[in-house]
């Protein structure tokens, strides 16, 4: 068994409960900062695409409890993010500490937007066609700015919560 | 070669358990355990923050927000002798309105039991408005039951765990609920729009009279969602457009879906 495996679920069990019991109730002009978002992308940047799944699945799937969405959803939505940051961790262009500035204004900005749309296109899929109405645009600018100032702090974090992930070259 | 072949198995592991996902969304049994699961998983951790994050909370809001406090409290205590006035008038009201419906053979909902459960979440996202409720299955909660709370209809059960529920609320994007007003000779859906937003509601046509204040309650149809006379929803305001045939109308929930506390689950069954 991997050693990280077990450290990125008990980081997602908190992450969702700070989630559903801090981060929500609070908004943003009525909107909620997504941190079930925010882990697995920071997770896939700290490591690789498995990093990254594990905690966009586990996060999602605890997500999708407390929530009326079709169950699986959240999980799905994780996962891609997971992937996708993954993706760009494995390439190095995660490396937050030795990046330019706006790398992590990028990355976070560009999740921060896409993610709302995706959750809607996969929503499609499962047979939920009135999540366009969760105030998407709202939902995607207002996450694409905490996102890209949360990022860096978000993936130090990550790092002191689940140390290095295997397969990670930092 | 190594890479591609990784990708080639994260590809198909994912594409699995997208299937695991469709195949035990449509089971709906499994469905519910896991759900039931994943509550159990974070709720002692979401109890520990609770315990550590309101007393802070409380503490950072009640100092920034005292006047605010003052001036509410005195508006809360108008507010309740004016209801204390109008709920002795509605007594005498819900007698006569219980003796009618027991002849029409109707069930009146003051005569239905209720479950009284705290609040322990408020809509943890933007893209459906739901609340979690502290009483499950355990207490006799189950999926379909009508939420009621602040004076008006707050939603209905959908998933149900143990010891907690989750409410799907009216301003939800997929709630719809048979309404009428006036003599209930009219009947009209109510439809949620998501959560930041009014109620919408069917075409009205230009016929009696709507005022601002009107309250719509759910008629309580044969194979409705719920039972009659819950108030519903409220006219905030009627804008008629020279040569429209429908009134245009802005609708708000008559309880207040933002600050709710403590609801009462209504023990009735779609169908009975």
């Amino acid at each position: 068994m991997r050693t990280w495996v077990p450290r990125v679920a008990l980081a997602s069990i908190v992450i969702v409960a700070m989630q559903t019991t801090i981060v929500s109730p609070y908004r943003i002009a009525g909107i909620v900062i997504m941190l079930v978002w925010l882990w697995p992308l920071c997770a896939g940047l700290l490591g690789d695409q498995r990093s990254g799944v594990v905690a966009g699945v586990i996060s999602g799937l605890l997500f999708d409890a407390h929530v009326a969405t079709p169950f699986g959803l959240f999980a799905v939505v994780g996962a891609l993010v997971g992937y996708a940051a993954g993706t760009l961790g494995r390439e190095d262009l995660g490396d937050l500490r030795g990046s330019v500035w706006w790398m992590p204004l990028a990355i976070g900005g560009g999740f921060g937007l896409a993610t709302p749309l995706v959750l809607v296109i996969v929503g499609f899929f499962f047979g939920d066609i009135q999540l366009w109405r969760g105030d998407v645009g709202a939902t995607m600018v207002v996450n694409a700015l905490v996102f890209s100032l949360l990022l860096r702090p978000g993936v130090a974090l990550a790092r002191v919560m689940v140390g290095s992930v295997n397969g990670a070259r930092r | 070669m190594a890479t591609s072949r990784r990708r080639r198995r994260l590809f198909i592991g994912f594409t699995g358990f997208v299937v695991v996902v469709a195949f035990v969304q449509l089971s709906g049994g499994v469905f519910a355990g896991i759900r039931g699961a994943g509550n159990l998983v974070t709720a002692p951790v979401n109890w520990t923050l609770n315990l550590a994050a309101r007393p802070l909370g409380h503490f950072f809001s009640g100092a920034l927000n005292y006047s605010d406090v003052v001036a509410q409290n005195r508006q809360l205590r108008h507010q309740v002798g004016v209801a204390q006035t109008k709920a002795n008038r509605v007594d005498a009201l819900e007698r006569q309105l219980r003796q009618l419906t027991e002849e029409l053979n109707v069930p009146f909902v003051g005569s239905l039991p209720t479950i009284a459960a705290p609040v322990t979440e408020l809509s943890p996202t933007n893209f459906v408005a739901s609340i979690g409720i502290g009483k499950g299955r355990n207490d006799g909660v189950m999926v379909g039951m009508p939420v009621v709370a602040n004076g008006g209809l707050v939603g209905r059960v959908v998933t149900v765990s143990l010891h907690g529920a989750t409410v799907q609320l009216l301003t939800d994007a997929s709630t719809a609920v048979g309404c009428t007003y006036g003599d209930g000779t009219t009947n009209v859906i109510v439809s949620g729009r998501g959560l930041n937003h009014n109620l919408s509601v069917t075409a009205i046509p230009l016929k009696g009279s709507l005022a601002p204040g009107t309250v719509f309650a759910t008629n309580g149809l044969s194979g409705g969602l719920y039972p009659p006379g819950l108030p519903v929803a409220t006219v905030v305001s009627v804008k008629l457009t020279p040569g429209a045939t429908t009134y245009d109308l802005r609708m708000a929930p008559v309880a207040d879906t933002h600050n709710l506390h403590y609801v009462d689950v209504i023990v009735w069954e779609p169908g009975t």
